[in-house]
């Protein structure tokens, strides 16, 4: 059944990835998707358990560690909710189905931090409550609602997450869940054309009006203590446990199996949670921080007293020039990858276990690399910050603040992360589709000038793209430019581009460094 | 009879200074070529960084010989009934060595304490002003290396670098080694820690770098007393010192003094620097 979902999204990877927001060499959600799903549908073929509950419990842990980019990792969590509410079933049945679409929904929203409405998890929340609408216990009538519910939802994405609508795109990650249903659907009932292409639904604009609700920022204002620590155990409910830490505190997050759980809580009493915890099973890894910035400090430094282990940092990097400026700044573990490979969570898992200390920065360097990150963190057994760098030029920002020696991890992760406000990060690539996005119309092929990753300049020169950059990117405030060259152009090429634009801008310092990097003329760090 | 106070001249003491509070210093040799000087004595400041910027030769530096010591000590000897002689950091220099043995061979009739303060610059400037105060105040041989000892334990010495070239060709790099080979320029700031030149942070642009500098000064303080160094830019020196005054609880205006070449082969052109000691708790 799955098998058929991945050739479906397989025939379906193209226009999934045409629906990314960007037109630039972004992380392909379709890509993505369809890595993490492969990954799922390998591990089960080569299972030989007969049960679904087993079974299902084998491709949970496969999405875990396969799952790439923030669309597979939100469906790492679908699998997990799903292999829960199949436990001990020996068959999956419609009414099965639709319980497990229930859980895996309620899990997706439950691991991750601040959802957000209009993307997958919406489209998973209404699939699931579809289904539940269905009263016989018939497989395909259930997936036949749960897709068709799914395809509607898609369609209305636009009308919760402004960014789409301005784009004239659905979401593409909510896209990718319907054409996995889909697939499933069309394998039950033994008919369709797998390798076929199908278009994504046109944007249903609905009335026009975006609900003021979902624009709601659902994160609240943190207070008291961050709380995280890994809790081991048996027949762990997470459920409960999320009830719990709900009174407890808040934006609790709670991911993981029955055997071992990662909670994120932000409460006043972290005392009280860690003792409630120590009732389920054994806590490890605790990791309590006070959210006050002065009192922060202050417990950073003193851990720095107690603990003389020193830190080593895991970044992600695409391109060799990148990789040497991070490696002179201190930096030693890398993982390869960037906007057209999103490293999966075992990609970073593996980078992080294998790094020579037992405290690990991460550095993902790309913001659809962050969940990713941030799960690969709450799967290692070492104590694993994440510096949440959205692009290499944060994540280099961030690394000149790197002095390990002799400082507590949670207070060099403080200290890096303050810096990525630093710098205004640039970028010059081409356009791979017509677009009009932030108010900016630019062509195929046209030359795009990106300013901390939103499109503000398109022009028909790498040249005149560059200028338009630095004409909105800078202020009297800056003083040097950095640019990093990509594959796309050549050393001497580059040289003259900054001769000339250099001239034009003659207040600011032009420093010229090979990046390496795939896809982009250009990275600029402004600062 | 009172105790004396010496010290080496990488301490960047002004001589005026010195002079007021009975603080005599040993001048280091500073070599351009084949010619020699006396550091602070046959060569201004500015007149080092000239040739240190557009000269033929990198000067070199030596620590005093152990007969400039041993002539130093017999002379301060007399009328004195000890002498506390406080010098640059043992890991960077062999001035605390000399010193040593140019007290053993001294032909002195009272105790000499040499001590090694593990600063460089005005941070043993600083400590040698403490020494001299409590000197001067009548305070015997116990309570002046007491003070001493005290002032060692709270001071900090940093500088902030326009290049590390200047640090690298002098081999004095320590820690800070693993700032160079870095393929973006960038303008570091240096402590020293337990002695030896370590890494305190690297910023991108110099004025960021000034605002660091500010900061760190402001995380040791209040402060008991302030110095501010400069090798060529004595204008960003005045301002840094009118930024930072209100950090000394005394209200003591902050010493602002120029690199000498000891110090001033190492940390190069537009280096700015900071001693200080905090206040007691």
């Amino acid at each position: 059944m799955f098998e058929s979902a991945l050739r479906l999204l397989e025939a379906n990877v193209p226009e999934l990835n045409r629906l990314n927001v960007f037109p630039v060499p972004d992380g392909d959600t379709g890509t993505n998707m369809y890595l993490t799903l492969r990954d799922v549908v390998a591990n089960a073929a080569r299972d030989t358990h007969q049960s679904v509950s087993a079974t299902s419990r084998v491709m949970a842990r496969a999405a875990l560690m396969g799952g790439r980019g923030n669309s597979g990792v939100l469906l790492s969590h679908f699998f997990m909710g799903m292999a829960d509410a199949l436990d001990g079933c020996d068959e999956c049945g419609g009414a099965d189905f639709s319980r497990s679409l229930a859980s895996a929904s309620v899990q997706a929203y439950g691991g991750i931090g601040h959802p957000k409405e209009g993307t997958i998890l919406t489209v998973m929340r209404e699939s699931a409550d579809a289904a539940e609408s269905v009263e016989a216990d018939d497989l395909e009538a259930v997936l036949q609602t749960s897709a068709h519910a799914a395809l509607d939802s898609v369609a209305r994405t636009p009308t919760l997450l402004p960014v789409l609508a301005k784009a004239n795109l659905v979401d593409a990650g909510g896209y990718g869940f319907y054409v996995i249903l889909e697939g499933m659907r069309r394998h039950v009932r033994g008919d369709g054309d797998l390798d076929e292409m199908m278009a994504a639904p046109q944007p249903d604009m609905g009335d026009g009006n975006i609900s003021a609700e979902f624009l709601e920022d659902i994160e609240e204002e943190e207070f008291g203590f961050c709380t995280q620590f890994l809790l081991t155990g048996e027949g762990l409910s997470k459920e409960s446990i999320m009830a719990r830490l709900l009174e407890l505190g808040q934006s609790p997050v709670v991911i993981g199996t029955e055997d071992l759980i990662r909670i994120h809580v932000h409460t006043y009493s972290p005392d009280e949670v860690v003792a409630y915890a120590g009732t389920l099973g054994e806590v490890s890894n605790e990791n309590i921080q006070d959210m006050d910035e002065q009192r922060r400090r202050y417990s950073a430094d003193r851990r720095a007293e107690l603990d003389e282990e020193t830190a080593t940092a895991v970044a992600v990097v695409q391109g060799d020039g990148l990789e040497q400026i991070l490696r002179a700044q201190g930096i030693e573990n890398f993982v390869s990858g960037g906007d057209t490979m999103n490293p999966s969570v075992a990609d970073l898992l593996r980078a992080v276990e294998d790094a020579p200390s037992d405290s690990v920065l991460l550095l993902p360097n790309n913001p659809n690399i962050l969940l990713a990150a941030e799960q690969a963190a709450g799967l290692s057994s070492k104590r694993v910050k994440v510096v949440p760098s959205r692009t290499v030029i944060q994540g280099i920002a961030a690394a000149l603040e790197y002095f390990p020696e002799g400082r507590s991890l949670d207070g060099l992760a403080d200290s890096m992360e303050d810096r990525l406000g630093d710098v205004v990060t640039g970028e010059i690539c081409p356009a791979s589709r017509d677009a009009e996005l932030d108010g900016v119309a630019v062509r195929e092929n046209q030359i795009m000038a990106l300013r901390d990753r939103a499109l503000v300049y398109a022009a028909d020169s790498v040249e005149d793209a560059l200028k338009g950059l630095l004409d909105r990117a800078t202020d009297d405030e800056s003083e040097i430019v950095t640019l990093y060259w990509g594959e796309p152009i050549d050393e001497s090429e580059a040289e003259r581009l900054v001769e000339s634009i250099s001239d034009d801008f003659p207040e600011l310092d032009f420093e010229l460094v090979e990046g390496g990097q795939p896809h982009y003329h250009f990275f600029l760090s402004i600062e | 009879m009172a105790v004396k106070i010496v010290t080496d001249s990488t301490s960047d003491l002004p001589a005026d200074l010195a002079e007021d509070l009975g603080i005599t210093i040993v001048p280091a040799n500073v070599y351009f070529g084949a010619n020699e000087y006396k550091d602070g004595v046959d060569m201004t400041g500015d007149e080092f960084f000239d040739r240190l910027i557009n000269g033929p030769d990198f000067p070199t530096t030596s620590q005093p010989s152990v007969g400039e010591f041993s002539d130093t000590y017999t002379s301060v000897s007399e009328g004195a009934d000890a002498i506390v002689s406080l010098h640059v950091s043992s890991k960077v220099s062999g001035t605390f060595n000399s010193a040593q043995q140019g007290a053993e061979h001294a032909n002195v009739g009272c105790p000499v304490e040499v001590m090694d303060t593990l600063q460089a610059s005005m941070g043993i400037g600083l400590i040698a002003i403490e020494a001299a105060r409590a000197a001067q105040s009548g305070g015997s041989l116990d309570e002046v290396v007491a003070v001493a000892k005290n002032a060692i334990d709270r001071c900090q010495c940093m500088a902030l670098l326009d290049t590390l070239e200047y640090l690298q060709k002098g081999g004095r790099i320590g820690r800070a080694q693993a700032l160079v080979g870095s393929l973006l320029k960038v303008k570091p700031i240096i402590i020293v820690l337990d002695g030896v030149v370590d890494n305190l942070a690297k910023e991108r642009t110099r004025r960021k770098a000034v605002v660091r500098l500010r900061r760190a000064v402001q995380d040791f303080s209040p402060l008991d007393s302030l110095a501010i160094m400069y090798s060529t830019s004595r204008d960003e020196a005045d301002r840094l010192a009118a930024d930072v005054k209100s950090l000394v609880t005394s209200g003591e205006a902050p010493t602002v003094v120029q690199f000498g070449p000891a110090l001033g082969t190492y940390v190069g052109p537009d280096a700015l620097g900071v001693a200080l000691l905090s206040a007691s708790d």
